[in-house]
């Protein structure tokens, strides 16, 4: 079974993600600010990682950076969903190593394409 | 005078036209014939054929032709039958005051000709002849050559008869001259008369006037038909025709031209001070016979004050609402020099601005504490000269004094009313607060329209996770329900977006990413997720491109927007059973481009047109259409959910791109919408 960490500090979307992604088999576990994120996703790494980019205590493109240093070529495809939607935050967002990009709001038959095209990786 | 024959009476009467020396001289000569002469001829032609003709008549000469070869006269310089015939070169003895003695021509030996016209007078056969002296009074003016080349005339030539003769012409040319000189005079004199400017009277010697010009008429406002025949003493305060005579009579007597400034007394016994010249004017004898009285309104020294106080008082008024702008405003004039500079320009450049006024704008420059951020462009116009640069020109800038601060400027020319360069104006006014206050209200609506973003995620999600059945199967009316809160979450979102591109487009931040697009590929990747959906609202939707290999220059996601929002237009706005098409067309040149274009399209460009069968725009209402915020009367009337915003970013995000857009429709006819996009190379 596909494992997917979502970090989101706003409950309802965690919620939604957790929702839609179980709903289609997967198991999802999640959190809502990066520090307890990075300790959780370093020691049990996901199959995909999600990551909103403005949380309570430092930037989702940050912990994407982070754990593509410390996991290397172990670290999970990470999806970017953010209400920011201009070229230069996906660029942002790719340039930390990025896998994928979804603006908010996004649909959810969307969400679930992407996260099912990553974990084909 | 008593010598004076007839003739000389009748030359008065002669047309002056006709008056030339040579014409006076013929016919005094015809009129006096010497002893045996039956007529004289007068030469025309130039010298050579003077000679030709004297060749050609030696043999036949019964008659005595007196040629009138030339007159020389000290005034005038040559006169000739025909001017060109002799001159002084050839004959240097006309130019020579010869004594006041008639040279007789028939002794070449005589010392007083030279070599020179010794040879002049061999050469065309000038034998005989008299150079007479043109006597005026007992000076010698000029000479007189008579030249006859028939030899067989017993004595021909009386020389006391051609000193007759010779005293007549300079009589008449006296003569002629002065009528010359009277009719320079006559149009001077008439000039006076008529001048608007200065009041020219003239009167006899009793006072009385002769002469009223308008000018006096302007001054005095009394007409030439009330004043000619009174006496002056109208003028002057106090005076009497009696007074009048005898002043100008002293002055007469003086024979002096006299100038004052005084008191006269025009219509009505107005004052008027007057400067005044009294001048003696002659007769023909010489003697005074009328006094010219000229006069001209005298700059009073009062006026003159009165002017400088206005003077004054206008710059000080005119300081005053150049202080009381927020604006700084300096001005230098056509030398480039300080003019006028107002209390805010001392304020925004910290200088005083007494210290600039009168300085050159180099100097100028210098003086003021010009730290980081003075465009050199302002710079340069401040050393070009006025009238070399005309035009009006503007721009902002960012500097520190004191604090950071953003200028806007403008520079324009200064016109006097009579359309002359008088200098050039520069105006800085202070925009760090309006910039301020402009970036806070972006920033505010981008992150108002950012922060309902967050919420739309979860009110869209569950609202499809409900409609997928993931709480299990709805009742059909909770399931429309659901869908009517799904279709006002979307507008809400679309609000959000149009808003947040709004502000971007405004502030001058649109990100574009412009690349090669095949234009086929794009159109049915919009339209075929759509097509469905279209379908099911019984619209046929049509898309034509004929050339799949178009590629356009521009960023594929604006242009997606763009594309988006006029086929979301134009379903909103079709009733079932309408049709939609998009046409694609390339614009190569001008010819391709359609009537309703605006004209300043960039070619070449790729057309593309959404055609639909909708309620059609009022032609009132078509050229508002891409203004902020506008909505058509019918839809309102007809509550068609629209912003007002999607036609405003269609128009900004085309243009943007350096495409054009445009609108055609007739109410009820359905509309065309048109944009353009550059072709890729």
């Amino acid at each position: 079974m596909a494992k997917v960490f979502v970090v989101e500090d706003d409950p309802y979307i965690q919620l939604l993600i957790t929702r839609k992604l179980q709903e289609a088999g997967m198991v999802v576990q999640s959190a809502s600010n990066g520090a307890d994120a990075m300790v959780r996703v370093l020691a049990e790494i996901p199959d995909v990682l999600i990551l909103d980019v403005m949380l309570p205590d430092r930037s989702g493109l940050e912990i994407c950076r982070d754990v593509k240093e410390q996991l290397g070529v172990r670290c999970p495809p990470v999806l970017i969903v953010s209400a920011n939607g201009q070229a230069a935050d996906v660029r942002a967002a790719r340039a930390v190593g990025a896998d994928d990009y979804l603006i908010k709001p996004f649909a959810t038959s969307e969400l679930l394409e992407s996260v099912e095209r990553l974990l084909r990786r | 005078m008593s010598k004076i024959p007839p003739a000389l009476t009748t030359l008065r009467d002669l047309p002056l036209a006709e008056q030339s020396p040579a014409y006076l001289l013929s016919r005094l000569c015809e009129q006096n014939l010497p002893p045996g002469a039956e007529r004289c001829l007068l030469i025309e032609g130039d010298f050579d054929q003077i000679a030709q003709n004297g060749a050609n008549s030696t043999n036949g000469a019964a008659n005595h032709q007196l040629h009138i070869l030339a007159i020389w006269d000290r005034e005038r310089g040559a006169e000739t039958p025909q001017d060109s015939a002799f001159d002084l070169d050839q004959l240097p003895i006309l130019g020579q005051i010869v004594n006041g003695k008639v040279l007789n021509l028939a002794d070449l030996s005589d010392p007083a000709l030279t070599e020179v016209d010794q040879i002049t007078l061999t050469a065309f056969g000038i034998v005989g002849g008299l150079i007479v002296p043109l006597r005026h009074g007992a000076q010698v003016t000029g000479t007189l050559l008579i030249a006859d080349r028939n030899i067989s005339l017993q004595a021909p030539f009386d020389p006391a008869h051609y000193e007759l003769l010779a005293t007549l012409l300079v009589s008449n040319l006296d003569t002629l001259r002065m009528a010359e000189r009277l009719a320079f005079l006559e149009s001077v004199h008439t000039g006076l008369i008529e001048t608007d400017y200065t009041a020219y009277i003239v009167v006899d010697l009793d006072g009385v006037i002769l002469e009223w010009g308008s000018g006096a008429t302007a001054l005095y406002g009394y007409p030439s038909t009330e004043m000619i025949g009174r006496s002056l003493a109208a003028l002057t305060m106090g005076a009497t025709p009696e007074t009048t005579a005898v002043q100008l009579r002293s002055l007469a007597g003086l024979g002096r031209t006299a100038r004052r400034d005084m008191q006269r007394v025009a219509r009505h016994g107005r004052p008027i001070n007057v400067r005044l010249m009294q001048y003696p004017i002659y007769d023909v004898e010489g003697n005074i016979a009328a006094i010219g009285d000229m006069s001209a309104p005298q700059p009073s020294d009062k006026a003159a004050e009165e002017t400088a106080l206005h003077a004054v008082q206008e710059r000080d008024r005119l300081e005053a609402i150049l202080d009381s702008t927020n604006d700084a405003i300096v001005m230098i004039d056509t030398e480039s020099r300080v003019v006028t500079a107002n209390q805010q320009f001392e304020r925004f450049f910290d200088s005083s601005r007494y210290s600039l006024l009168g300085q050159q704008a180099d100097d100028m420059l210098a003086l003021l504490p010009l730290t980081r951020g003075f465009p050199q462009r302002v710079s340069n116009l401040f050393l070009s000269l006025a009238t070399d640069m005309q035009q009006t020109v503007g721009g902002d800038f960012d500097m520190e004094i004191g604090e950071p601060r953003t200028l806007v400027w403008f520079s324009a020319p200064v016109f006097s009313h009579d359309g002359s360069v008088l200098g050039r104006m520069f105006v800085f006014r202070d925009m760090t607060n309006e910039r301020e206050a402009e970036r806070m209200k972006t920033e505010f609506v981008a992150l108002v329209s950012h922060e309902l973003r967050t919420p739309l995620t979860p009110i869209l999600g569950f609202t499809d996770l409900l409609l997928e059945g993931e709480a299990g199967p709805l009742d059909e009316h909770v399931r429309r329900y659901i869908s009517y809160i799904k279709v006002n979450a979307d507008r809400l979102l679309r609000l959000a977006n149009d808003t947040l591109d709004m502000t971007r487009v405004e502030a001058g931040r649109v990100d574009l990413r412009p690349e090669r697009i095949r234009v086929a590929k794009l159109l049915s990747s919009i339209v075929t997720p759509l097509s469905h959906a279209i379908g099911q609202k019984g619209i046929k939707l049509d898309l034509n491109v004929p050339d799949k290999t178009l590629d356009i220059w521009a960023d594929p996601g604006r242009v997606t927007q763009v594309i988006s929002k006029l086929l979301s237009n134009a379903v909103r706005h079709t009733p079932e059973n309408g049709a939609i098409q998009i046409v694609v067309r390339n614009l190569r040149e001008i010819f391709d481009v359609p009537a309703g274009a605006p004209s300043d399209i960039r070619l070449p460009a790729v057309l593309i047109a959404v055609h639909d069968t909708g309620i059609g725009i009022d032609s009132e209402d078509q050229p508002q259409m891409f203004t902020r915020f506008f909505r058509t009367a019918q839809s309102i009337e007809q509550q068609i959910a629209n912003s007002g915003l999607g036609l405003y970013l269609v128009k900004s995000l085309v243009e943007l791109q350096g495409g054009r857009v445009w609108v055609e429709s007739e109410l009820g006819q359905g509309a065309s919408f048109y944009f353009t996009i550059p072709v890729a190379d």
